[in-house]
């Protein structure tokens, strides 16, 4: 890799980070009614009216920062989770986690739990996944294979679980659960914010801890071992944070399919294969992708919002077939 | 597996099409109206105008019916994948063909309003394409086709499929109700009307496929010993996969996204008879609407008063199975 390059790829992060907070910005100036730039970011730290206020800090920056912050884990989750399972169609919404995380979530929606609960028994269903997976996949040894048919398994189960607790759910909270499933950021707030928040904070630093082990882990495990790396230990710290930040996405998010896919592809094509780098602009790709689909939502119709989740996943499918083209050549 | 211990499972054709007629008439007894046997027995044999006979004749009936054909479909389509690809876990499910004709449905009724007798060139194509776009991106790594990469790519574009169907049913809730069950996998209220117009398809389907049972059974041998013996594998994979994804539009079309069927039954089916395909086929003709409806009979009976689709209990009886196989055989990577 030539100088230039090299510099050229350290500023792709920086990039990006200029039009996740571009974009973050025209979440918070537009929507129903417009507020002056100036206005909107005094209103964030608490100066100006009474209304513009409410706006900013009750509905729009809550918003802004769960779509940027769940974006950001489930880019991060996918990167682990493909440098982990050295493949680039896995991610955590395949192997079942986003699945837990589903179930349990409808599950609380069902038994009418307050919205409080709602995140916190979404991270606890996307733990408990990785826990199935962790422990039915153990004697894998080197191979990731077992890992991605049980996940497969295992989606598919919390799929046909969701679809059982959907069909026997309270109809009047059957509207709630459709939302949540479709993958939605209406009505985030400060609470949302907070969680996310909380947890990323929590799972982000243990992701960047991991990143350099993944890169030698990726050689194989005969050369991870004779540096010095722990294989085994690696590869449960993996899962395990790769779950946590998936788990952190959809507790806020909801299923916001695709992105954990997407944006980990997006970002070694931009900056190469795994390292630090590589993690940041995979998470910083999902921020961007969560914010453009949430605004893109609210704009595509004009007389229903469409859910985030519903967009990211229909980016999903021409991406897919753009991927074959390519790589059919 | 040998002729010789072939030849010993003789009876197991038989005795699946004896399990077949007790749960048909099974299907035809048990529901949420509890109706002594006597009366069924006379409804079916042409007691006029009782409820009994009215519930049988035009309830029970047609859906025992869309229940064997949708059974059938899956599991030969199921048999007839594992065979073509020689890939134990290609079943209509994992290559994403059951989410491809759902979401073709779901698009086609919901959006465009079309009769729902059109639904099966719907499904057939939507499954088609799915198939495609699943085996084309298992294709492009390095190492080709491998199991676990037609797994993952399967359950991608099932993935994407599903959350475009969910998209349109939050953005339609009028049709969403019906729709919703519907995808489940359900038997529920099929009429006669539904069932007849996919009985020249599928009767065509199975035509093709025990037409192809030979030429799956010189493929199994790999493909350079099939070229040897004269045969074009490109062409037979091709056909078998187009009749694999007719049935199971049938089915899908019939039934819904039922899951999993076409996954387990080829499997228990090769354990029952051997590998033969022309055994495996007509084994798992059988044994498909013999697990289907014995999920369909299970839902209407555990929740009484309401029903369990029959695609969420095949569902939970085939992805153990999935993580049961991934646990316990050495898959090659």
């Amino acid at each position: 890799m030539n100088a230039t390059v090299a510099a050229t790829r350290r500023g792709v992060p920086l990039v990006l980070a200029a039009l996740v907070l571009g974009l973050g910005m025209f979440g918070l100036v537009t929507g129903t009614q417009q507020i002056p730039l100036g206005e909107a970011l005094a209103a964030t730290i608490g100066l100006g009216d009474g209304g513009t206020s409410f706006i900013v800090q009750q509905l729009r920056l809550p918003r802004v920062g769960v779509a940027v912050l769940a974006g950001a884990c489930l880019g991060a989750s996918g990167a682990l989770m493909q440098g982990l399972l050295r493949n680039p169609l896995a991610s955590p919404d395949i192997v079942g986690i986003t699945g837990g995380a589903s179930l349990a979530a409808v599950l609380a929606i069902g038994a009418g739990l307050p919205p409080l609960a709602l995140p916190l028994a979404a991270a606890l269903g996307a733990a408990s996944a990785a826990g199935v997976l962790q422990v039915l996949s153990r004697h894998t040894g080197s191979s990731s294979v077992r890992l991605v048919l049980v996940g497969v398994g295992l989606h598919a189960l919390t799929t046909a679980a969701v679809t059982l607790v959907v069909a026997r759910i309270d109809p009047r909270r059957l509207g709630a659960a459709e939302v949540w499933l479709a993958g939605s950021l209406h009505a985030r707030n400060a609470t949302h914010l907070t969680v996310v928040l909380v947890g990323a904070a929590a799972a982000l630093p243990l992701a960047y801890g991991l990143v350099r082990s993944l890169a030698v882990l990726e050689l194989g495990d005969e050369v991870a071992t004779g540096v010095g790396v722990p294989v085994r230990r690696t590869r449960t710290l993996l899962l395990g944070s790769s779950a946590l930040l998936a788990g952190v996405a959809v507790a806020v998010a909801g299923p916001l399919g695709f992105v954990a896919l997407g944006a980990p592809h997006i970002a070694r094509r931009l900056v190469g294969p795994t390292s630090p780098t590589t993690l940041t602009t995979a998470a910083l790709t999902g921020a961007l992708l969560v914010l453009a689909a949430d605004a893109l939502g609210q704009r595509l119709l004009e007389d229903a919002a469409v859910p985030a989740g519903v967009v990211t996943a229909a980016l999903g499918a021409p991406y897919l077939l753009w991927l074959l083209h390519r790589t059919g050549r | 597996m040998t002729a010789l211990d072939t030849s010993r499972r003789w009876w197991v054709p038989p005795a699946l099409l004896g399990a077949l007629a007790v749960v048909a008439c099974l299907s035809l007894a048990v529901g949420s109206v509890p109706l002594p046997l006597g009366e069924v027995v006379q409804a079916v044999l042409g007691a006029r105008d009782t409820e009994a006979h009215l519930i049988v004749r035009d309830l029970r009936f047609p859906r025992t019916v869309a229940g064997l054909v949708a059974g059938a479909c899956l599991a030969v389509a199921g048999a007839l994948l594992q065979g073509a690809t020689r890939n134990p876990l290609a079943s209509p499910t994992l290559l994403g063909i059951t989410a491809g004709a759902g979401f073709a449905v779901v698009v086609t009724v919901a959006l465009l309003d079309v009769l729902a007798t059109y639904a099966v060139v719907a499904a057939f194509t939507g499954g088609a394409l799915a198939a495609a776009l699943a085996i084309g991106l298992a294709s492009t790594g390095r190492d080709g086709l491998s199991p676990i990469r037609l797994a993952l790519s399967g359950a991608l574009v099932s993935l994407l499929l599903s959350a475009w169907t969910r998209g349109i049913l939050a953005l339609n809730e009028a049709d969403a109700d019906e729709v919703r069950h519907w995808l489940a996998g359900s038997l529920a209220g099929r009429d006669a009307a539904a069932v007849v117009p996919l009985l020249p398809l599928f009767g065509v389907g199975l035509l093709a496929a025990v037409l192809l049972a030979r030429p799956l059974d010189t493929l199994a041998l790999g493909d350079a010993a099939a070229v040897g013996l004269g045969q074009r594998p490109g062409r037979v994979r091709v056909l078998a996969s187009i009749t694999a994804v007719a049935l199971a539009a049938v089915a899908v079309s019939l039934a819904g996204p039922i899951a999993f069927l076409g996954l387990i039954v080829p499997h228990l089916a090769r354990f029952l008879v051997g590998g033969r395909h022309r055994d495996v086929l007509l084994a798992s003709a059988l044994l498909g609407p013999v697990v289907l409806l014995v999920a369909d009979i299970l839902g209407r009976v555990i929740a009484r008063p309401t029903e369990i689709q029959a695609g969420v209990l095949t569902a939970m009886i085939g992805a153990p199975f999935l993580i049961r196989t991934a646990v316990r055989a050495r898959v090659a990577g």
